[in-house]
Protein backbone atom coordinates (compact mmCIF):
# COMPACT_ATOMS: atom_id res chain seq x y z
CA UNK A 1 0.00 0.00 0.00
CA UNK A 2 1.54 3.53 -0.90
CA UNK A 3 0.41 6.73 -0.12
CA UNK A 4 -0.21 9.41 -2.75
CA UNK A 5 3.14 11.39 -2.26
CA UNK A 6 5.24 7.46 -2.92
CA UNK A 7 2.91 7.04 -5.61
CA UNK A 8 3.25 10.57 -6.64
CA UNK A 9 7.04 10.03 -6.80
CA UNK A 10 7.00 6.97 -8.32
CA UNK A 11 5.52 8.69 -11.60
CA UNK A 12 7.81 11.64 -11.85
CA UNK A 13 10.39 9.18 -11.83
CA UNK A 14 9.21 6.78 -14.45
CA UNK A 15 8.21 10.01 -16.38
CA UNK A 16 11.70 11.11 -16.39
CA UNK A 17 13.36 7.53 -17.08
CA UNK A 18 11.02 8.11 -20.10
CA UNK A 19 11.27 11.54 -21.10
CA UNK A 20 9.64 12.14 -24.42
CA UNK A 21 8.68 8.75 -24.52
CA UNK A 22 5.49 8.75 -21.60
CA UNK A 23 3.66 11.75 -22.95
CA UNK A 24 1.87 12.88 -19.69
CA UNK A 25 0.56 11.12 -16.43
CA UNK A 26 -2.33 12.11 -13.72
CA UNK A 27 -3.39 10.08 -10.36
CA UNK A 28 -6.93 8.60 -9.77
CA UNK A 29 -7.94 7.72 -6.11
CA UNK A 30 -8.79 4.06 -6.13
CA UNK A 31 -10.26 3.37 -2.58
CA UNK A 32 -7.24 3.27 -0.74
CA UNK A 33 -5.23 2.75 -3.47
CA UNK A 34 -3.47 4.82 -6.05
CA UNK A 35 -3.72 4.37 -9.61
CA UNK A 36 -1.50 5.96 -12.08
CA UNK A 37 -2.21 6.82 -15.91
CA UNK A 38 0.70 7.34 -18.08
CA UNK A 39 -0.45 8.39 -21.43
CA UNK A 40 2.91 6.37 -23.53
CA UNK A 41 4.50 6.80 -27.01
CA UNK A 42 3.31 4.04 -29.28
CA UNK A 43 6.79 3.02 -29.98
CA UNK A 44 8.30 2.86 -26.47
CA UNK A 45 5.42 0.65 -24.62
CA UNK A 46 7.20 -2.76 -25.17
CA UNK A 47 10.10 -1.08 -23.52
CA UNK A 48 8.13 0.75 -20.52
CA UNK A 49 6.29 -2.13 -19.95
CA UNK A 50 9.20 -4.22 -19.61
CA UNK A 51 10.72 -2.15 -17.37
CA UNK A 52 7.22 -2.43 -15.12
CA UNK A 53 7.84 -6.46 -15.50
CA UNK A 54 11.23 -7.37 -15.04
CA UNK A 55 12.42 -4.67 -12.70
CA UNK A 56 9.79 -3.65 -10.51
CA UNK A 57 8.13 -7.30 -10.60
CA UNK A 58 5.26 -6.11 -12.26
CA UNK A 59 2.70 -8.48 -13.39
CA UNK A 60 -0.26 -7.73 -16.53
CA UNK A 61 -3.51 -7.34 -15.09
CA UNK A 62 -4.85 -7.25 -18.46
CA UNK A 63 -5.22 -4.93 -21.06
CA UNK A 64 -8.32 -3.00 -22.02
CA UNK A 65 -8.98 -1.91 -25.75
CA UNK A 66 -11.40 1.39 -26.03
CA UNK A 67 -12.93 2.49 -28.90
CA UNK A 68 -13.30 6.31 -29.25
CA UNK A 69 -14.59 7.98 -32.18
CA UNK A 70 -11.37 8.74 -34.15
CA UNK A 71 -8.74 6.25 -32.45
CA UNK A 72 -8.35 2.97 -30.98
CA UNK A 73 -7.19 2.98 -27.14
CA UNK A 74 -5.45 0.41 -25.61
CA UNK A 75 -4.87 0.60 -21.67
CA UNK A 76 -2.09 -1.97 -20.25
CA UNK A 77 -2.96 -2.55 -16.69
CA UNK A 78 -0.02 -3.33 -14.27
CA UNK A 79 -0.49 -4.52 -10.63
CA UNK A 80 3.03 -3.90 -9.12
CA UNK A 81 1.95 -5.72 -5.85
CA UNK A 82 5.20 -5.14 -4.03
CA UNK A 83 4.97 -0.95 -3.62
CA UNK A 84 1.38 -1.42 -3.86
CA UNK A 85 1.00 0.77 -6.95
CA UNK A 86 -1.53 0.22 -10.15
CA UNK A 87 0.11 1.70 -13.30
CA UNK A 88 -1.67 2.24 -16.63
CA UNK A 89 -0.29 2.92 -19.67
CA UNK A 90 -2.30 4.20 -22.71
CA UNK A 91 -1.45 3.93 -26.70
CA UNK A 92 -3.45 5.39 -29.16
CA UNK A 93 -4.06 3.52 -31.84
CA UNK A 94 -4.74 4.76 -35.85
CA UNK A 95 -8.71 3.65 -36.85
CA UNK A 96 -7.52 2.03 -39.88
CA UNK A 97 -5.62 -1.18 -39.45
CA UNK A 98 -5.04 -1.17 -35.80
CA UNK A 99 -1.51 -2.81 -35.05
CA UNK A 100 0.60 -2.96 -31.50
CA UNK A 101 3.79 -5.28 -31.14
CA UNK A 102 3.19 -8.45 -28.80
CA UNK A 103 4.09 -8.28 -25.33
CA UNK A 104 3.38 -12.43 -25.23
CA UNK A 105 7.37 -12.87 -26.56
CA UNK A 106 8.19 -10.76 -23.04
CA UNK A 107 5.52 -12.72 -20.54
CA UNK A 108 3.23 -15.58 -21.28
CA UNK A 109 0.32 -14.17 -19.19
CA UNK A 110 -0.48 -11.46 -22.07
CA UNK A 111 -0.87 -14.91 -24.72
CA UNK A 112 -4.85 -14.75 -24.00
CA UNK A 113 -5.57 -11.15 -23.57
CA UNK A 114 -4.09 -10.15 -26.75
CA UNK A 115 -6.23 -13.09 -28.64
CA UNK A 116 -8.85 -12.03 -26.88
CA UNK A 117 -8.79 -8.00 -28.20
CA UNK A 118 -7.92 -9.55 -31.53
CA UNK A 119 -11.31 -11.79 -32.00
CA UNK A 120 -13.17 -8.63 -30.60
CA UNK A 121 -11.75 -5.44 -31.69
CA UNK A 122 -9.38 -6.56 -34.71
CA UNK A 123 -6.54 -4.93 -33.11
CA UNK A 124 -3.50 -6.82 -34.50
CA UNK A 125 -0.57 -7.93 -32.53
CA UNK A 126 2.81 -8.62 -34.87
CA UNK A 127 4.93 -10.75 -33.03
CA UNK A 128 2.34 -13.09 -31.19
CA UNK A 129 3.81 -16.37 -30.82
CA UNK A 130 -0.24 -17.98 -31.63
CA UNK A 131 -1.89 -15.65 -33.53
CA UNK A 132 -5.30 -17.76 -33.88
CA UNK A 133 -8.75 -17.26 -32.38
CA UNK A 134 -9.62 -17.55 -28.59
CA UNK A 135 -12.99 -16.11 -28.26
CA UNK A 136 -14.50 -16.69 -31.60
CA UNK A 137 -15.94 -19.77 -33.46
CA UNK A 138 -13.21 -21.10 -36.04
CA UNK A 139 -16.29 -20.44 -38.53
CA UNK A 140 -16.83 -16.68 -37.78
CA UNK A 141 -16.43 -14.55 -40.67
CA UNK A 142 -13.12 -12.93 -41.39
CA UNK A 143 -13.52 -8.91 -40.62
CA UNK A 144 -16.13 -9.36 -38.23
CA UNK A 145 -15.36 -7.86 -34.75
CA UNK A 146 -18.56 -7.73 -32.04
CA UNK A 147 -17.12 -5.17 -30.13
CA UNK A 148 -16.37 -2.62 -32.57
CA UNK A 149 -19.03 0.34 -32.90
CA UNK A 150 -19.95 -0.63 -36.61
CA UNK A 151 -20.87 -4.09 -35.87
CA UNK A 152 -24.03 -5.15 -36.91
CA UNK A 153 -24.15 -8.61 -36.51
CA UNK A 154 -23.60 -11.96 -38.65
CA UNK A 155 -25.73 -12.53 -41.43
CA UNK B 1 -2.52 -28.04 -33.61
CA UNK B 2 -1.19 -31.47 -33.09
CA UNK B 3 -2.82 -34.53 -34.96
CA UNK B 4 -3.22 -36.34 -31.33
CA UNK B 5 -4.26 -34.98 -28.54
CA UNK B 6 -6.85 -35.49 -25.40
CA UNK B 7 -9.77 -33.71 -25.75
CA UNK B 8 -11.49 -32.08 -22.47
CA UNK B 9 -14.29 -29.84 -23.70
CA UNK B 10 -15.60 -28.52 -20.44
CA UNK B 11 -19.11 -27.95 -21.88
CA UNK B 12 -21.86 -25.53 -21.78
CA UNK B 13 -22.96 -22.74 -19.08
CA UNK B 14 -23.75 -23.86 -15.12
CA UNK B 15 -23.93 -22.07 -11.84
CA UNK B 16 -21.02 -23.50 -11.03
CA UNK B 17 -18.73 -23.06 -14.01
CA UNK B 18 -16.85 -19.50 -14.86
CA UNK B 19 -15.34 -20.23 -18.03
CA UNK B 20 -15.89 -23.40 -20.61
CA UNK B 21 -12.49 -24.90 -20.79
CA UNK B 22 -11.20 -26.92 -23.89
CA UNK B 23 -8.00 -29.03 -23.00
CA UNK B 24 -6.04 -30.98 -25.10
CA UNK B 25 -3.35 -33.23 -23.77
CA UNK B 26 -1.05 -34.98 -26.04
CA UNK B 27 -0.39 -38.59 -24.18
CA UNK B 28 2.61 -41.01 -24.53
CA UNK B 29 1.30 -43.98 -22.46
CA UNK B 30 0.40 -42.47 -19.21
CA UNK B 31 2.25 -39.35 -19.51
CA UNK B 32 1.15 -35.91 -20.53
CA UNK B 33 3.57 -34.55 -22.88
CA UNK B 34 1.66 -31.06 -24.68
CA UNK B 35 -1.54 -29.80 -23.29
CA UNK B 36 -3.47 -27.03 -25.35
CA UNK B 37 -6.52 -25.07 -23.88
CA UNK B 38 -8.82 -22.91 -25.63
CA UNK B 39 -11.81 -20.70 -23.84
CA UNK B 40 -14.74 -19.10 -25.41
CA UNK B 41 -17.10 -21.66 -25.83
CA UNK B 42 -19.86 -19.90 -24.35
CA UNK B 43 -18.93 -16.34 -24.75
CA UNK B 44 -22.57 -14.16 -23.32
CA UNK B 45 -21.29 -10.83 -24.49
CA UNK B 46 -21.54 -9.43 -21.06
CA UNK B 47 -19.26 -6.34 -22.12
CA UNK B 48 -21.05 -5.95 -25.10
CA UNK B 49 -24.49 -6.02 -22.70
CA UNK B 50 -22.86 -3.70 -20.35
CA UNK B 51 -22.32 -0.70 -22.66
CA UNK B 52 -26.26 -1.09 -23.06
CA UNK B 53 -27.70 -0.95 -19.65
CA UNK B 54 -27.40 1.99 -16.96
CA UNK B 55 -25.12 2.32 -14.43
CA UNK B 56 -27.38 0.50 -12.09
CA UNK B 57 -28.25 -1.98 -14.24
CA UNK B 58 -24.79 -3.46 -14.31
CA UNK B 59 -24.32 -4.34 -11.11
CA UNK B 60 -26.99 -6.79 -11.36
CA UNK B 61 -25.64 -7.61 -14.97
CA UNK B 62 -22.11 -8.94 -13.69
CA UNK B 63 -23.45 -10.37 -10.53
CA UNK B 64 -24.51 -13.11 -13.18
CA UNK B 65 -21.00 -13.63 -14.39
CA UNK B 66 -20.06 -16.14 -11.97
CA UNK B 67 -22.60 -18.49 -9.67
CA UNK B 68 -20.10 -19.06 -7.14
CA UNK B 69 -17.94 -15.96 -6.49
CA UNK B 70 -21.46 -13.99 -7.68
CA UNK B 71 -20.27 -11.05 -4.95
CA UNK B 72 -16.87 -10.20 -6.22
CA UNK B 73 -17.60 -8.80 -9.55
CA UNK B 74 -20.44 -6.32 -8.43
CA UNK B 75 -17.60 -4.96 -5.78
CA UNK B 76 -15.58 -4.64 -8.68
CA UNK B 77 -17.49 -3.05 -10.67
CA UNK B 78 -18.85 -0.81 -8.21
CA UNK B 79 -15.43 -0.07 -6.87
CA UNK B 80 -14.47 1.03 -10.28
CA UNK B 81 -17.46 3.14 -11.20
CA UNK B 82 -17.20 4.97 -7.06
CA UNK B 83 -13.59 5.46 -8.43
CA UNK B 84 -15.07 7.53 -11.75
CA UNK B 85 -17.17 9.69 -9.14
CA UNK B 86 -14.56 9.91 -6.40
CA UNK B 87 -17.62 8.66 -3.80
CA UNK B 88 -16.35 7.38 -0.92
CA UNK B 89 -18.75 4.72 0.70
CA UNK B 90 -19.58 4.96 4.68
CA UNK B 91 -17.07 2.72 7.12
CA UNK B 92 -20.14 0.55 8.10
CA UNK B 93 -20.80 -0.40 4.11
CA UNK B 94 -17.36 -1.21 3.54
CA UNK B 95 -17.07 -3.29 6.91
CA UNK B 96 -19.94 -5.04 5.17
CA UNK B 97 -18.31 -5.41 2.06
CA UNK B 98 -15.77 -7.35 3.60
CA UNK B 99 -17.40 -9.26 6.01
CA UNK B 100 -19.75 -10.88 2.28
CA UNK B 101 -16.41 -11.22 0.41
CA UNK B 102 -14.90 -13.20 3.14
CA UNK B 103 -18.38 -15.33 3.31
CA UNK B 104 -17.58 -15.73 -0.32
CA UNK B 105 -14.58 -16.92 0.27
CA UNK B 106 -15.27 -19.37 2.82
CA UNK B 107 -18.20 -20.99 1.12
CA UNK B 108 -16.10 -20.95 -2.42
CA UNK B 109 -12.92 -22.90 -0.62
CA UNK B 110 -14.73 -25.49 1.05
CA UNK B 111 -17.14 -26.28 -2.67
CA UNK B 112 -13.36 -26.45 -4.03
CA UNK B 113 -12.29 -29.03 -1.51
CA UNK B 114 -15.11 -31.46 -1.81
CA UNK B 115 -14.41 -31.23 -5.95
CA UNK B 116 -10.96 -31.62 -4.98
CA UNK B 117 -11.59 -35.08 -2.79
CA UNK B 118 -14.34 -36.02 -5.29
CA UNK B 119 -11.56 -36.10 -8.05
CA UNK B 120 -9.18 -37.99 -6.27
CA UNK B 121 -12.22 -40.85 -5.19
CA UNK B 122 -12.42 -38.81 -1.49
CA UNK B 123 -15.99 -38.55 -1.64
CA UNK B 124 -16.34 -38.25 2.31
CA UNK B 125 -14.24 -35.43 2.04
CA UNK B 126 -17.19 -33.83 -0.03
CA UNK B 127 -19.90 -34.82 1.71
CA UNK B 128 -18.23 -33.25 5.03
CA UNK B 129 -17.07 -29.95 3.42
CA UNK B 130 -20.13 -29.24 1.57
CA UNK B 131 -22.59 -29.68 4.59
CA UNK B 132 -20.22 -27.33 6.60
CA UNK B 133 -20.79 -25.12 3.11
CA UNK B 134 -24.61 -25.00 3.80
CA UNK B 135 -24.01 -22.83 6.99
CA UNK B 136 -22.59 -20.34 5.17
CA UNK B 137 -25.21 -20.06 2.83
CA UNK B 138 -27.68 -19.89 5.66
CA UNK B 139 -25.65 -16.78 7.04
CA UNK B 140 -26.07 -15.72 3.72
CA UNK B 141 -29.88 -16.58 3.11
CA UNK B 142 -29.99 -14.76 6.38
CA UNK B 143 -28.09 -11.68 5.64
CA UNK B 144 -29.28 -10.96 2.04
CA UNK B 145 -32.44 -13.37 1.45
CA UNK B 146 -30.31 -15.06 -1.06
CA UNK B 147 -27.78 -17.82 -1.11
CA UNK B 148 -26.41 -17.29 -4.14
CA UNK B 149 -26.43 -14.36 -6.11
CA UNK B 150 -26.61 -11.74 -2.87
CA UNK B 151 -27.54 -9.06 -4.55
CA UNK B 152 -25.25 -6.63 -1.80
CA UNK B 153 -23.43 -4.28 -3.73
CA UNK B 154 -24.43 -0.71 -4.69
CA UNK B 155 -22.73 2.47 -6.23
CA UNK B 156 -22.03 4.29 -3.06
CA UNK B 157 -22.46 1.09 -0.23
CA UNK B 158 -24.74 -1.69 0.14
CA UNK B 159 -27.74 -2.44 -0.39
CA UNK B 160 -28.92 -4.48 2.85
CA UNK B 161 -27.50 -3.86 6.41
CA UNK B 162 -26.46 -6.43 9.02
CA UNK B 163 -28.47 -6.13 11.36
CA UNK B 164 -27.78 -6.90 15.52
CA UNK B 165 -29.54 -9.93 15.15
CA UNK B 166 -27.05 -11.10 12.62
CA UNK B 167 -24.16 -10.98 14.91
CA UNK B 168 -24.74 -14.26 16.93
CA UNK B 169 -25.55 -16.40 13.93
CA UNK B 170 -22.66 -15.28 11.87
CA UNK B 171 -20.20 -15.83 15.45
CA UNK B 172 -21.64 -18.98 15.78
CA UNK B 173 -21.40 -20.31 12.17
CA UNK B 174 -18.14 -18.47 12.27
CA UNK B 175 -16.75 -20.96 14.88
CA UNK B 176 -18.37 -23.99 13.14
CA UNK B 177 -16.46 -23.31 10.19
CA UNK B 178 -13.64 -22.85 12.10
CA UNK B 179 -14.23 -26.27 13.47
CA UNK B 180 -15.22 -28.43 10.48
CA UNK B 181 -12.14 -26.82 8.73
CA UNK B 182 -9.21 -27.73 11.07
CA UNK B 183 -10.66 -31.50 11.57
CA UNK B 184 -11.21 -31.60 8.14
CA UNK B 185 -7.97 -30.09 7.06
CA UNK B 186 -6.41 -32.52 9.89
CA UNK B 187 -8.24 -35.71 8.23
CA UNK B 188 -6.73 -34.80 4.25
CA UNK B 189 -3.31 -33.92 5.11
CA UNK B 190 -2.35 -36.71 7.68
CA UNK B 191 -3.92 -39.01 5.49
CA UNK B 192 -0.76 -40.58 3.34
CA UNK B 193 -3.34 -42.17 0.54
CA UNK B 194 -4.60 -38.18 -0.36
CA UNK B 195 -1.24 -36.92 0.97
CA UNK B 196 0.65 -39.11 -2.18
CA UNK B 197 -1.88 -37.89 -4.60
CA UNK B 198 -1.03 -34.05 -3.79
CA UNK B 199 2.00 -33.96 -3.17
CA UNK B 200 4.92 -32.99 -5.73
CA UNK B 201 2.21 -33.47 -8.70
CA UNK B 202 1.55 -30.39 -11.02
CA UNK B 203 4.01 -28.20 -9.66
CA UNK B 204 3.83 -24.21 -10.78
CA UNK B 205 7.49 -23.15 -10.36
CA UNK B 206 7.91 -19.72 -9.01
CA UNK B 207 9.32 -17.89 -12.21
CA UNK B 208 6.47 -19.82 -14.12
CA UNK B 209 3.85 -18.62 -12.24
CA UNK B 210 5.29 -14.93 -12.25
CA UNK B 211 5.71 -14.77 -16.23
CA UNK B 212 1.93 -16.52 -16.67
CA UNK B 213 1.01 -13.27 -14.49
CA UNK B 214 -1.27 -16.15 -11.89
CA UNK B 215 -3.12 -14.44 -9.35
CA UNK B 216 -5.18 -15.56 -5.96
CA UNK B 217 -3.99 -18.62 -3.91
CA UNK B 218 -2.57 -20.20 -7.29
CA UNK B 219 0.34 -17.70 -7.73
CA UNK B 220 0.56 -17.54 -3.25
CA UNK B 221 1.01 -21.32 -3.63
CA UNK B 222 4.25 -21.00 -5.92
CA UNK B 223 5.65 -18.79 -3.26
CA UNK B 224 3.85 -15.53 -5.06
CA UNK B 225 2.94 -12.85 -2.13
CA UNK B 226 0.28 -11.26 -3.53
CA UNK B 227 -3.15 -10.72 -2.16
CA UNK B 228 -4.95 -7.83 -3.49
CA UNK B 229 -6.58 -7.19 0.05
CA UNK B 230 -3.06 -6.40 1.55
CA UNK B 231 -1.87 -4.63 -1.64
CA UNK B 232 -4.41 -2.85 -2.63
CA UNK B 233 -6.60 -2.71 0.33
CA UNK B 234 -10.04 -1.73 -0.79
CA UNK B 235 -14.02 -2.24 1.64
CA UNK B 236 -12.70 -2.97 5.13
CA UNK B 237 -9.08 -4.48 4.83
CA UNK B 238 -6.85 -1.88 5.84
CA UNK B 239 -8.99 -1.67 9.49
CA UNK B 240 -8.91 -5.76 9.94
CA UNK B 241 -5.81 -7.39 10.89
CA UNK B 242 -5.12 -11.09 9.09
CA UNK B 243 -2.45 -13.02 7.33
CA UNK B 244 -1.35 -14.07 3.54
CA UNK B 245 -0.73 -17.63 3.57
CA UNK B 246 1.93 -18.25 1.30
CA UNK B 247 3.66 -21.78 0.20
CA UNK B 248 6.91 -22.13 -1.75
CA UNK B 249 6.04 -25.58 -3.14
CA UNK B 250 3.72 -25.03 -6.11
CA UNK B 251 1.78 -28.43 -6.08
CA UNK B 252 -1.55 -29.08 -5.79
CA UNK B 253 -0.46 -29.62 -1.72
CA UNK B 254 0.28 -26.28 -1.54
CA UNK B 255 -2.45 -24.87 -3.00
CA UNK B 256 -4.82 -27.14 -0.93
CA UNK B 257 -2.80 -25.93 2.39
CA UNK B 258 -2.79 -21.86 0.97
CA UNK B 259 -6.78 -22.90 0.83
CA UNK B 260 -7.38 -24.06 4.11
CA UNK B 261 -5.73 -22.04 5.86
CA UNK B 262 -7.14 -18.74 3.91
CA UNK B 263 -10.40 -20.08 5.25
CA UNK B 264 -9.58 -19.86 9.16
CA UNK B 265 -8.29 -16.66 8.17
CA UNK B 266 -11.38 -15.52 6.68
CA UNK B 267 -13.64 -16.65 9.74
CA UNK B 268 -11.23 -14.55 11.74
CA UNK B 269 -11.98 -11.40 9.59
CA UNK B 270 -15.58 -12.22 9.45
CA UNK B 271 -14.99 -12.94 13.56
CA UNK B 272 -13.30 -8.77 13.38
CA UNK B 273 -15.61 -7.27 11.04
CA UNK B 274 -18.26 -7.75 12.92
CA UNK B 275 -17.19 -6.48 16.26
CA UNK B 276 -15.41 -3.32 14.94
CA UNK B 277 -18.41 -2.44 12.44
CA UNK B 278 -19.47 0.73 13.59
CA UNK B 279 -23.06 2.29 13.13
CA UNK B 280 -24.37 4.60 10.63
CA UNK B 281 -25.34 4.91 6.88
CA UNK B 282 -24.99 2.00 4.43
CA UNK B 283 -25.24 4.40 0.87
CA UNK B 284 -24.62 7.52 -0.45
CA UNK B 285 -26.25 8.79 -2.77
CA UNK B 286 -25.22 10.20 -6.13
CA UNK B 287 -26.94 12.44 -8.38
CA UNK B 288 -25.43 12.09 -12.09
CA UNK B 289 -22.05 10.12 -13.53
CA UNK B 290 -19.42 12.51 -14.57
CA UNK B 291 -16.91 11.79 -17.31
CA UNK B 292 -13.82 9.71 -16.45
CA UNK B 293 -12.66 6.21 -15.94
CA UNK B 294 -11.67 3.75 -13.57
CA UNK B 295 -10.66 0.50 -11.94
CA UNK B 296 -11.75 -1.09 -9.45
CA UNK B 297 -10.34 -4.80 -8.01
CA UNK B 298 -10.95 -7.54 -5.08
CA UNK B 299 -9.38 -10.88 -4.21
CA UNK B 300 -11.67 -13.42 -5.42
CA UNK B 301 -11.58 -16.66 -3.75
CA UNK B 302 -9.62 -17.43 -7.28
CA UNK B 303 -7.40 -14.46 -7.12
CA UNK B 304 -7.28 -10.80 -8.49
CA UNK B 305 -10.80 -9.58 -10.25
CA UNK B 306 -10.10 -6.76 -12.12
CA UNK B 307 -13.09 -4.05 -14.15
CA UNK B 308 -12.33 -1.07 -15.85
CA UNK B 309 -14.92 1.49 -16.65
CA UNK B 310 -15.01 4.36 -18.69
CA UNK B 311 -17.91 6.82 -18.92
CA UNK B 312 -18.37 9.81 -21.03
CA UNK B 313 -20.50 11.30 -18.83
CA UNK B 314 -23.78 9.73 -20.39
CA UNK B 315 -26.36 7.12 -18.38
CA UNK B 316 -24.30 4.35 -20.06
CA UNK B 317 -20.75 3.06 -19.80
CA UNK B 318 -18.79 3.74 -22.38
CA UNK B 319 -16.69 0.80 -22.22
CA UNK B 320 -16.54 -1.96 -19.15
CA UNK B 321 -13.58 -4.53 -19.43
CA UNK B 322 -13.93 -7.53 -16.87
CA UNK B 323 -11.15 -10.01 -16.40
CA UNK B 324 -11.84 -12.80 -13.84
CA UNK B 325 -8.80 -14.14 -12.14
CA UNK B 326 -9.19 -17.78 -13.88
CA UNK B 327 -8.41 -15.66 -16.93
CA UNK B 328 -5.16 -15.61 -15.76
CA UNK B 329 -4.54 -18.95 -14.22
CA UNK B 330 -6.39 -21.02 -16.71
CA UNK B 331 -2.84 -21.13 -19.45
CA UNK B 332 -0.86 -21.71 -16.88
CA UNK B 333 -2.03 -25.40 -16.64
CA UNK B 334 0.03 -25.82 -19.23
CA UNK B 335 3.43 -26.19 -17.29
CA UNK B 336 1.35 -27.73 -14.15
CA UNK B 337 0.29 -30.67 -17.00
CA UNK B 338 3.43 -31.72 -18.56
CA UNK B 339 5.13 -34.30 -16.83
CA UNK B 340 2.49 -35.97 -14.48
CA UNK B 341 0.14 -38.79 -15.51
CA UNK B 342 -3.27 -38.99 -17.20
CA UNK B 343 -4.85 -39.85 -13.76
CA UNK B 344 -3.36 -36.64 -12.56
CA UNK B 345 -4.91 -34.11 -14.76
CA UNK B 346 -7.89 -34.28 -13.04
CA UNK B 347 -6.84 -33.14 -9.76
CA UNK B 348 -4.22 -30.66 -11.61
CA UNK B 349 -6.57 -28.89 -13.46
CA UNK B 350 -9.07 -28.52 -10.45
CA UNK B 351 -5.82 -27.24 -8.42
CA UNK B 352 -6.53 -23.70 -9.93
CA UNK B 353 -10.55 -23.74 -8.68
CA UNK B 354 -11.77 -23.25 -12.61
CA UNK B 355 -15.18 -24.29 -12.21
CA UNK B 356 -15.08 -27.75 -13.58
CA UNK B 357 -18.74 -29.24 -12.96
CA UNK B 358 -19.65 -29.17 -16.59
CA UNK B 359 -16.82 -31.24 -17.75
CA UNK B 360 -18.17 -33.96 -20.04
CA UNK B 361 -15.99 -35.63 -22.84
CA UNK B 362 -12.43 -36.18 -23.61
CA UNK B 363 -10.78 -38.10 -26.12
CA UNK B 364 -7.39 -39.49 -25.62
CA UNK B 365 -4.49 -40.34 -28.40
CA UNK B 366 -2.09 -42.98 -27.56
CA UNK B 367 1.09 -41.79 -30.05
CA UNK B 368 3.04 -44.98 -29.71
CA UNK B 369 -0.13 -46.80 -30.52
CA UNK B 370 -2.13 -44.52 -32.30
CA UNK B 371 -5.27 -45.31 -30.93
CA UNK B 372 -7.78 -42.39 -30.44
CA UNK B 373 -10.57 -43.32 -27.14
CA UNK B 374 -13.16 -40.62 -26.33
CA UNK B 375 -13.16 -40.65 -22.11
CA UNK B 376 -15.75 -39.06 -20.36
CA UNK B 377 -15.43 -37.04 -17.74
CA UNK B 378 -16.54 -39.66 -15.28
CA UNK B 379 -14.10 -42.18 -16.60
CA UNK B 380 -11.25 -39.67 -16.44
CA UNK B 381 -12.32 -39.28 -12.97
CA UNK B 382 -12.46 -43.39 -12.49
CA UNK B 383 -8.52 -43.39 -13.43
CA UNK B 384 -7.70 -40.77 -11.12
CA UNK B 385 -9.92 -42.96 -8.39
CA UNK B 386 -8.11 -45.86 -9.79
CA UNK B 387 -4.54 -44.20 -9.00
CA UNK B 388 -5.42 -43.57 -5.62
CA UNK B 389 -6.86 -47.18 -5.06
CA UNK B 390 -3.37 -48.72 -6.26
CA UNK B 391 -1.51 -46.35 -3.36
Amino acid sequence: MACSKDVERFAEDLAARFRGKILEWYLKPLAEASCVYFRVEKGSLKQVAEVLFKEMDGKLSTISAVEHASFFELVYHFTLSRQGILVNLKVELEKDRPEMPSLAPLMKGANYIEREIRDLFGIEFPGHPEPKRLILPDGWPEGKHPLRSDYKGVE
Amino acid sequence: MPKEGVLIPIGPYHPAIKEPEFFKLIVEGENVVDADIRIGYNHRGIEYLAQRMTYHQVTFLVERICGICSNIHPLCYVQAVESILNLKPPERALYIRSIIEELERIHSHLLWLGVGGHVIGFDTLLMWTWKLREYVLDVFEEITGNRQSYAMMKIGGVRRDIRAEHRQKILKVMDEVERGVKQIAAMLLEDPVSRARLEGVGVLTKEEAGNYCVVGPTARASGLPIDVRKDFPHAAYSMLSFEVPVRTEGDVLAKTIVRIEEMLQSAEIVRQAVDAMPGGDIEVEFKEMVPGEGVGVAEAPRGEDFHYVVSDGTNYPKRHKVRAPTYMNLPSLKPQLIGYSLADAPIIIASIDPCLCCTDRLSVVDRREGRRKAYSWDELVYLSRRKTRRR
